[in-house]
Parts: structure tokens; sequence; C-alpha cells
């Protein structure tokens, strides 16, 4: 029986006696799992922006109006932030327009809103700043407002203190020279606006028809109509067409080398009749083929994978779909590994040296 | 060593080769089996290695004296061996005892002691897809004698061989018996055979030796 180190040797041996076919080898699976992984990356890109875009413009925003004049309970619509489905939620109490002592010649429009109102209205703006008083990129160009600045309102004794500036465009065009404050004690909104979770509208706005309560039926409605063929990104990552690509490399690299080593048979007969036992020579091949195919096409997927993961690190359900697509290209690969020595194992030495 | 083929009947498509063949090699020897083409020399080798199956009868390989059976895998020699193309002679030649789960230092000393002894020293590091047909057949004989079996199966492993070449391998498998293996050498070579310890001939499916035939 040869030892274990001895079936290494050999391998190692194997590979040293053919440096640039080993070396081609290894470099066509690196770079079929880096080009496999690259098209699930640039896919899962496409439809990562393709959503973002859908939501940035308000796709996954509702809608809730009444008909009772008073509108609707601004402490019920704010409680919708405590939904796991609901990314933000709020609603605007009342509109006024004063005086900046900054710019007196300009009105400013101050929109009085809940709390949770200036995250559904502006989407870039990070959860965890502080969004008391949020003045529009507009507003802060002309005004020269910045977060932190301090400015008084003519006919108030208090002064505001911005607290942030949205850098992006407000989902509601309003809002574009607005100044949103925060008011934590309104007791009714005119309208509620809820974000949903992408994959959640259709359950939040079944939610919302009885969330409210009273007497008058509200509205849900969205703030952007959908297509018909919108549906959410998990379903549109689930059914993407790289999805096979990894799979299908993997055949590839597993047939490619099933290939291999049926042209190198003979080889393995020589093996056998040299004495090596058909468990020796399936270690044979495994070893081979774990370094000359698995180890590198894991360098080429664990490469594009690093490459790729500051542009997919905000989306989670993006790296959940590549880690997906390297590991079903991984095991696709790998499961060249018992069907060749499956046949490897039933290799008669005699009748492949004979060519039969 | 004791290889015991008893009352062995084996047939192929339209022939039958042995006809409960009952016969006994022992020790350490080189034996020659010789017969015309198609009498079964190959198929004979084949039945005692285990590669071949008997119709009826059985095949054993015994240990020294002692009657226990024995795994043991046989070094082969085929009149045009199999070899490793892209390794070197001295891989090919050490492969055999690497695989016998011999030292690889060991392994090493030996095949290069081999080559040496079958006139293929300077050779030892070239790639044996660029050597010759002789050179080649004599890598696959150094490689048998370096895996140190105890039986040796070499069919026709002189029919490509010039005659200097010839007796480098007779000497080398000699050499191997005198290291304690049995080796059976299927030929058609009178000269070959004669060098050997025993000699059979192969008639109407059963083993004659020397002085039956003489006799006969």
């Amino acid at each position: 029986m040869a030892t274990r180190s001895a079936v290494w040797g050999e391998v190692f041996a194997t590979i040293r006696s053919t440096p640039v076919a080993s070396i081609s080898v290894a470099l066509l699976s690196s770079v079929l799992g880096f080009l496999a992984i690259f098209a699930s990356v640039a896919d899962v890109q496409r439809i990562t922006d393709s959503w973002n875009t859908k939501i940035a413009s308000g796709s996954s925003v509702l809608t809730v109006t009444t008909a009772t004049p008073a509108g609707l309970s601004a402490a019920r619509c704010e409680l919708l932030n405590d939904l796991d489905s609901v990314v933000a939620a709020g609603g605007r109490t009342a509109s006024s327009s004063a005086t900046s002592l900054l710019l007196p010649s300009r009105r400013l429009q101050i929109e009085h809103v809940t709390p949770g109102y200036p995250r559904v209205v502006w989407p870039g703006l990070d959860a965890g700043t502080n969004l008391s008083v949020v003045a529009s990129s507009l507003l802060a160009k002309d005004f020269g407002l910045a977060a932190g600045l301090v400015f008084g309102i003519q006919d108030q004794p208090q002064p505001l203190v911005v607290t942030a500036v949205a850098s992006a465009e407000p989902r509601i065009p309003q809002l574009q020279n607005s100044l949103t404050v925060a008011v934590a004690d309104s007791s009714t909104v005119e309208a509620c606006l809820v974000e949903a979770a992408p994959s959640a509208v259709r359950d939040v706005e079944a939610l919302l028809t009885g969330w409210f309560g009273g007497p008058d039926p509200v509205n849900v409605f969205r703030m952007v109509p959908p297509k018909e063929t919108d549906q959410d990104p998990q379903r549109d990552l689930s059914q993407r067409l790289s999805m096979s690509t990894p799979a299908a490399a993997g055949c590839a690299v597993a047939a490619l080398a099933f290939l291999l080593v049926w042209a190198r048979r003979k080889d393995f007969a020589t093996y056998r009749l040299a004495g090596a036992t058909r468990r020796e020579t399936c270690d044979l091949f495994a070893l081979e083929f774990a370094l000359l195919y698995c180890v590198p096409l894991a360098g080429g997927v664990l490469a594009q994978l690093i490459i790729s993961a500051r542009e997919l690190g905000e989306t989670t359900v993006g790296v959940q779909a590549i880690l997906i697509d390297a590991a079903s290209l991984l095991a696709a690969a790998t499961t060249a590994i018992p069907v060749t020595t499956l046949y490897l194992s039933r290799l008669d030495p005699m009748r492949t040296l004979k060519g039969e | 060593m004791r290889v015991e083929v008893h009352d062995v009947t084996y047939s192929v498509p339209g022939r039958q080769l042995f006809s409960r063949l009952t016969h006994t090699f022992a020790g350490t020897a080189t034996v020659a089996i010789m017969g015309p083409s198609g009498s079964g020399k190959s198929t004979l080798l084949g039945l005692v290695s285990g590669q071949l199956t008997p119709q009826s009868g059985l095949v054993r390989i015994c240990a020294d004296g002692d009657g226990q059976l024995k795994p043991l895998i046989p070094a082969w020699i085929f009149q045009s061996s199999p070899l490793l193309s892209q390794r070197t002679a001295l891989d090919n030649a050490m492969t055999a005892s690497l695989m016998a789960g011999h030292d690889p230092e060991e392994s090493r000393l030996r095949a290069r002691e081999a080559l040496h002894c079958l006139g293929l020293g300077e050779l030892r590091v070239a790639r044996v897809s660029g050597l010759s047909g002789g050179e080649r057949q004599r890598v696959a004989v150094a490689r048998a004698i370096t895996a140190r079996s105890s039986l040796i199966l070499a069919d026709e492993p002189t029919a490509s061989l010039d005659p200097d070449a010839r007796r480098k391998v007779i000497e080398a498998l000699k050499h191997a018996s005198e290291l304690g293996a049995l080796t059976l050498i299927a030929t058609h070579d009178p000269w070959v055979a004669q060098q050997c310890d025993d000699r059979f001939w192969i008639e109407e499916g059963q083993l004659v030796g020397d002085e039956k035939r003489r006799l006969g």
C-alpha cells in the first residue's frame, strides 16, 4: 500500500512534469470561476440598481388618506415604524411660511411633520441621523444652510437648528424648497406616507386598510403606480438568467475534468499495473483535480467576491444571491470528483491499455 | 514463494487454452514459459496475476513455506509496457516501489541502480516520451525490479530489444530472482529461455517441462 505522502508526491511530480498544461488548466479554471461570478455580480447589480431607482422614485411608498376632515391619527401613523415590513412612516401635520433672518428677501416654506416623515420623503437620509430639522438640498444651497447651523426666524422667539441636509431629491417635488420640522406631539396628519419593504408592499397595503380604524374608510394608493412587470427584488433575483451561469460553469469544469481523465486513462491504468490500488488511483485523481481545478476555481470566485464586495456591501439580498451562486459553482465542479472516481474505480487496466 | 495452479480450465471463444491444468511454480527462480503464438502464454500470466479468472479451478499464491495466502501485487513487464510518458525514466522506475509503500529515498536509490544496470544511467532524467522503444522497455523492467515484488510476470520482455539490451534485461531479471523473486517469463526467444533456471512449454493445454519434452 502506498503511503499518503507517496500519493501526494506522485500528484506533485505529475504537475511538475507538465507545467505548461497544469498552469493553463489552473488559469482556465480560475478565469472561469472569476467570470461566472462576475456575470452574477453584474446581473445582481443591474437588478439592485433598477430596484433602487424604483424605490427612490417611490414605488414602494404608500399614501393613506381618509375622508374624515380631521385626518388620520399621527400616533398610529408613527407606530407603523415599529413594523419589520415598514421602512419608514410619517405624515405632515401643517405647513407654514416664514421669513428667515439669513435671507429676509425670500420666504421659507416650513413643513411641520411627524418624526418618521423625513425618512419617507428623503430615502437617502441615514437612519441614525437626527432628523428634527431637515433642509432640502436646494434650500440649503440658496440659504447657505448646513447641519448644525443655527438661524433665526422672524416673529419666532426660538431659533432653528438644522440637524441634517438632504443630499438627494425628495420624493415629493414640492419639498424641494422646504424645511421639515419634526413635531413629536402631533395629534393628526392629513395623510400618512408609508414606505414598505420592497418585498412586502402588498402585505403592508392590505394591513393599512384596517390600521387606522375610525368610522370613515381609508384610501391606500401607491405614490408611483406599479408597472405590471414589477414584482419584488427577491423574485427578480431568483428568476435572473445569470443564476444558471455558475452552475453551467461548474458543469463545464466537471466535464472538462472528466474529458481530461478519460484522455489520461492509460496513465491511471499504468498506475494500477504498477501496483496502485483502486483507492489509490482515485486518490491520485481527486488530489490532482482538487489542485488543478477546484482550488483555482475557488480562487477565481474569491477574487471576484473580494473585488465586488464593496459594490455589493450595502445590498444584503444581492450578497446572498452571489454567495448562493458561488456555492452552486463550486458544488457543480466538485461533483466531478465522485463521478470521475466512479469511472476510475471501474477502470480495467489491461483492457484500457489494450485500447478496448 | 509458491504459485499453485490447480485444475484450471480456461477457454476463449472457439478455443480451449487450458484443460484441468495443475502446476506449481516454487522458489526464487527465473522460469521461461514457451509455446507457439496463441498457445496461452500471456493468458497463463494473466491467470497467475488474477487479472483473468479461470472458468474452473483456482490459482493460489502462497508465502514462503508456511502455505499461507498472502496479498501480493505482482510486478508486470509487457512486450510494450505502459509508462507515464510525461515523467522521467527515474520517476517511472520508482512508481511501483512507491505504490508498494517503500520509502521514497530507498526507492530512488534502487531505481537509479536498476536503470544503471540496464544501461540507462545517463537517461534517468530524460522524459520517457523522448526515449526509443527499447529504452522504454528497459525502463519498464527497471520499474518491475525496483518494486521488489516477490512475483515478476514478464510477457515477451525482450521482443523489441537488441542483443545487448536483451542481455542486460535478462541479467537484471536473474538478479531480481537472486534477491527473492519468482520470475515467470513468457517468451518465444530460445536464447532467453536458455538463460532461465526452468523452462516449460505449453502443449495441448498443459505445461510440459524441459526433460519430459526431451523424453517425449
